[in-house]
């Protein structure tokens, strides 16, 4: 049973924008941490 | 080979990022830690940790070298599953979210894991159990160190000890000199350098290679890593689920962020923290896929990501992947040392040794904790004869230890009446059973084996002779009074 070529990319690509999204998150967590005085 | 003159990177341009990145995270973990005031400050940064950097800290502390190094390895030898295998590591951050929110909430004043196990299970159950934090924690910390110094040997040619001492010391110093606060203030910027760096090479992979002509040419010369049925794959899957959920439910380097956590922080951190980490070792390990596109000769599968990725990107992408794998190998490597430093000094310098020490006595201690932990683990990697072969076979071993510690933490953290003698039995039965299993069928197993001889000692003890705990003697005597 063998995984194609659009399954891989599928599966890939999802990997990948869960990965972009990521660090775009943390710095938005960041800013509202730093906001709301919350950060340490 | 001579990895001097198969080096990708020049030793002058290593020692330059080298140089670089070392005074940076100094300088940073100098700034930070500053403001830490007091044993708690130094020990838990205050107890006051923010969703940002909680979340970020949890996830730079699990992507070590080996997410970022080892999984194009994985993906080179074992295929699809290996990718996906390796992403299920972040079960254990997932199981743990709801652990690390009830762990604050029954014990805010403790400091250690070795405070839970002591209060709900007594001094004998305590002392198998830094029996086998210690034994983790030392081939942890002595398997990233020669991590460090072989990886920054076989990417810039720089000798293997000096690599290890500079990494060690760079760790040592900004925790010494910042203590927690300094360890998750660099565990951010390391987190996002990691995610951006394994981006663009991802990214560079499909806009250069492609899928299709990746999966034909993966098709055409190594089919067995397209198989979703190949066994040795589905096995390690298995097995480094249970390792993973073992590493983190016992871990003093997990349970020092529950407490440092700012309260109701804890779940959504680790929540956060596994479902951002799960893509992790599929973005990393995927590029591995190109190399039979892009014909390269691979002489090891552990350089399979660095040359993949000099290949795509010339010099500049050699360089990428040394600033991804420095900032895996630091935040992995200073928390272990924070977390372990921790242990040692409020399990055995406070627990053992020095019960009536003031907390300015501790606080003063806390340094040289760090220094003398962090000599330990240089002298220990001071002679590569354990690199290799051995060195990962330490790292499967140390599989039985922390599986038959799963069942115990969880158990003892929700269940009243699991009792000491049930948790101490699947500890030592759990451990003995699985490094016989590691021994006569094979690594794979041996975290398999250890926790499910240990959730059956757990279960059974717990329904025969059931316990009665009152959870408040976990708040009460956690600040380290011993009762």
């Amino acid at each position: 049973m063998t995984i194609s070529a659009g399954m891989l990319a599928f599966v890939v690509s999802v990997a990948l924008v869960v990965t972009i999204v990521a660090p775009i998150v943390l710095v938005v967590l960041w800013i509202k941490d730093v906001r709301k005085g919350e950060l340490w | 080979m001579n990895a001097v003159n198969s080096a990708i990177l020049d030793p002058a341009v290593g020692w330059m990022i080298l140089a670089a990145f070392s005074a940076f995270w100094i300088w940073l973990g100098w700034y930070l830690g500053r403001r830490a005031v007091g044993l708690e400050g130094f020990m838990l940064a205050g107890r006051k940790v923010g969703l940002a950097l909680g979340t970020a800290t949890a996830m730079a502390t699990w992507v070590t070298s080996n997410t970022t190094m080892a999984a194009p390895q994985l993906a080179f030898q074992m295929g699809i599953w290996g990718m996906l295998g390796y992403s299920l590591g972040s079960v254990g951050l997932l199981l743990f979210a709801p652990l690390a929110q009830r762990i604050r909430t029954l014990m805010p004043q403790a400091f250690t894991s070795g405070d839970f196990v002591r209060l709900r299970y007594g001094t004998w159950v305590w002392r198998i159990f830094l029996v086998i934090s210690f034994a983790y924690a030392l081939g942890w910390l002595v398997s990233l160190g020669m991590a460090g110094g072989v990886l920054i040997h076989a990417l810039t040619g720089i000798e293997y000890q000096v690599g290890m001492s500079v990494i060690l010391a760079i760790c040592v110093a900004y925790t010494m000199l910042g203590g927690l606060r300094a360890v998750i203030g660099t565990d951010f910027v390391q987190t996002l350098l990691i995610l951006v760096g394994i981006i663009i090479l991802a990214w560079l992979a499909i806009d250069k290679v492609g899928f299709e002509p990746m999966h034909t040419a993966v098709l055409k010369q190594r089919p067995e890593l397209l198989n979703l049925l190949m066994p040795a794959a589905i096995m390690f899957l298995f097995n480094n689920l249970l390792f993973g959920v073992g590493e983190i439910f016992h871990s003093n380097v997990w349970w020092s962020r529950a407490y440092a956590y700012r309260e109701g922080v804890g779940f959504k951190a680790y929540f956060i923290a596994g479902l951002f980490w799960t893509p992790i070792p599929v973005v990393a390990g995927f590029i591995a896929l190109a190399a039979p596109a892009l014909d390269l000769n691979v002489p090891a599968a552990d350089m399979v990501g660095p040359m993949v990725a000099a290949n795509l990107l010339g010099a500049g992408g050699a360089i990428l992947v040394f600033i991804i794998v420095f900032a895996a190998l630091a935040s992995s490597l200073d928390s272990l040392l924070a977390a372990t430093s921790d242990l040692l000094l409020q399990d055995i310098y406070r627990g053992h040794l020095r019960p009536r020490a003031s907390e300015e006595e501790l606080r003063k201690a806390a340094r040289w904790v760090v220094l003398g932990l962090g000599i330990v683990a240089w002298v220990l990697c001071l002679s590569r004869e354990t690199t290799g072969a051995t060195l990962a076979q330490l790292l499967h071993l140390t599989g039985a230890f922390v599986a038959s510690t799963i069942w115990p933490i969880a158990a003892g953290l929700y269940w009243r009446r699991t009792n000491r003698m049930g948790a101490g039995l699947a500890m030592v039965l759990g451990t003995t059973i699985g490094l016989i299993a590691f021994n006569t069928i094979g690594f794979y197993v041996a975290a398999l084996v250890s926790a499910v001889v240990s959730m059956t000692t757990v279960l059974i003890t717990t329904l025969l002779w059931p316990g009665e705990y009152d959870w408040q003697r976990l708040n009460e005597a956690a600040g380290g009074v011993r009762t």
